[in-house]
């Protein structure tokens, strides 16, 4: 990389991170060191090819969701949780709408990562579900079925989503 | 409200937690790139505290080829003379068809006393170690010889200090017989650079061997292999003496952060996060400190000119890559292709209206023949009207044999 692409990547980066650590963040489901890990390999991985991206932003996104996909496949067996359990921890302290949130983050973070992936492309960064597709490099079928899985499970690993909203089926998946 | 809305609320919300860490672009950019930006005869005049000897014949040293450095522990030598010691000249000595060159490249104000070619050691399946091996200029026998250390350093005036491993527990300075006087150090060190004037090393150390890295193929590193910076080390030269101090890498720093002196030695720095702020700055006793004036401005390894008039800088336009700054009046001159070549990189001033550049072979209006990492050094006029070719081209400056220059004041 000579000095002009090194620029070009210096400035890149400097843009973008705050957004693309966002992203790492939740594929992680809000581990901090995780995430660091998931974007610094993601840009060690767009320098080696930096002269051939075209979009070094859309890039990085996937090579990051990817990257999430492939972990989940190497760690499928003890990472999938199958059965439903209520979160660690005891909820209840503050208000309801916190309660919630609370609980819909560490519903989040026990997903795997490819459900989660699934749903933060789909309402994190509101793609369709053929984008959300393109970017996981799977089938529409894929991306609606997990995404219904996903919203599944964490219906049933935080319970309380459905009281005091109205929640109306699947009908958007 | 659907669980859809509850879960792209909450996303949306979690993600404003994230923290984004500085010195990303840094380490993706990886280990040989990230240090290797010095200032090179900073204050104009600077007085060096080590005495220069008289034209001096270096020794067993450098006796040629493979052969082993005749080391010894020596009393203190503090008016050693340089252990390449260079005659003055008026005239650039050059070797534009050798690469790496074998005879001498100096202009009357700088020298390349050393170069080292890069490449790496796997050490299991999914890690390397990045090694240079170091050629040190002989005068003697005119012409660039094989040494045996891990790490080199050259202070103006052919001063030369060593270390014989990546993590080293002493630190040697080369005498101009080819004896090593070594300084025994309190932490191991993994890199030596001599304060401007020449009286200080400062060596930086690490909990493990920060040359060590993820085996890197297409996809980028297999692993991303974490090393903590302990702290520095200052030895004054003349007496001997060597005081660490503890310093971790800044908070959100990320990857390997070697350290550097400042133009004129009072401070230490290591690289900063963003284009504005390439350095951040401590004092000699570990505490952070405000930047000098434009020292903190650019990546440009060449950085500011002998007199700090002039500052090396990434060219704001398309028409070039490197620039010259005018640091009274802010002025920028683009350095566009001049003489068949486009100019890359900014790597040494010499005096205050040369620079020496990496430039590769100019094809068309905007390319390089071959590719942009088909590079040699070549002297340029500050004002960019001129060039004198001082290398022959390496053939790709991205790949293991790659040559790199070690430039100081003559």
């Amino acid at each position: 990389m000579d000095a002009a692409a090194e620029r070009r990547f210096r400035d890149f980066v400097a843009a973008r991170s705050p957004a693309l650590m966002r992203l790492a963040f939740l594929l992680t489901g809000g581990d901090q060191h995780a995430a660091e890990d998931l974007l610094q390999s993601a840009l060690a991985r767009t320098v080696a090819r930096w002269r051939a991206v075209e979009e070094p932003e859309a890039y990085v996104r996937q090579v990051m969701y990817r990257q999430q996909v492939s972990l989940w496949r190497r760690v499928a067996g003890s990472r999938e949780t199958a059965v439903a359990h209520l979160p660690d921890g005891a909820v209840g302290d503050g208000t309801h709408a916190v309660d919630v949130r609370l609980l819909v983050r560490r519903a989040l973070a026990r997903l795997t990562p490819r459900q989660r992936a699934v749903l933060v492309l789909r309402y994190f960064e509101d793609l369709s579900e053929a984008e959300a597709a393109a970017v996981l490099g799977c089938s529409v079928g894929t991306v609606r079925s997990t995404a219904h899985r996903s919203l599944a499970k964490l219906r049933a690993l935080a319970p309380e989503l459905a009281e005091p909203y109205d929640v109306i089926g699947e009908a958007s998946v | 409200m659907t669980v859809e809305d509850v879960v792209r609320e909450e996303l949306d919300r979690w993600a404003d937690e994230a923290r984004t860490p500085s010195g990303l672009a840094d380490r993706a950019l990886g280990g040989r790139r990230r240090r290797r930006t010095r200032m090179i005869a900073v204050i104009a005049g600077a007085a060096a505290a080590v005495v220069v000897g008289a034209l001096a014949v270096p020794g067993a040293l450098r006796g040629g080829g493979e052969q082993t450095a005749i080391v010894l522990a020596g009393e203190g030598l503090t008016t050693d003379g340089p252990a390449v010691a260079l005659p003055p000249s008026a005239e650039v000595s050059a070797d534009p068809d050798a690469s790496p060159p074998s005879r001498l490249v100096a202009t009357p104000e700088v020298a390349m006393y050393a170069y080292s070619v890069w490449d790496y050691e796997k050490v299991s399946q999914s890690r390397q170690v990045f090694r240079r091996t170091w050629y040190l200029y002989n005068p003697a026998a005119a012409a660039y010889e094989k040494t045996p250390w891990a790490v080199v350093d050259v202070a103006a005036g052919g001063h030369v200090a060593v270390l014989e491993e990546q993590q080293a527990s002493r630190v040697g300075v080369l005498s101009p017989t080819g004896r090593v006087r070594w300084v025994e150090l309190e932490h191991p060190a993994s890199t030596v650079e001599w304060s401007p004037d020449g009286s200080r090393l400062l060596l930086t150390g690490f909990a493990s061997n920060p040359y060590e890295q993820g085996v890197v193929d297409e996809g980028g590193p297999s692993e991303i292999v974490e090393h903590v910076r302990t702290g520095f080390t200052v030895v004054d030269v003349g007496s001997g003496e060597a005081r660490f101090r503890a310093l971790e890498s800044a908070p959100g720093q990320m990857g390997v952060t070697m350290l550097g002196w400042s133009g004129d030695g009072t401070l230490i720095w290591e690289p900063g996060p963003t284009s504005e702020q390439t350095k951040l700055f401590y004092d000699l006793q570990g505490r952070p400190h405000g930047a000098p004036p434009h020292e903190g401005e650019t990546y440009q390894e060449a950085g500011l000119s002998p007199g700090r008039r002039s500052l090396a800088v990434d060219s704001p336009g398309r028409g070039a890559v490197v620039a010259v700054k005018d640091v009274a009046s802010g002025t920028v001159t683009p350095l566009k292709p001049v003489a068949g070549h486009w100019i890359e990189q900014a790597v040494a001033w010499s005096g205050d209206g040369k620079l020496v550049t990496w430039a590769c072979e100019q094809q068309g209006a905007a390319n390089c023949r071959v590719s942009e990492f088909r590079n040699r050094l070549l002297l340029v006029d500050a004002d960019g009207r001129a060039a004198v070719p001082l290398t022959g081209f390496r053939e790709n400056s991205e790949n293991p044999g790659a040559w790199e220059p070690l430039f100081a004041r003559r």
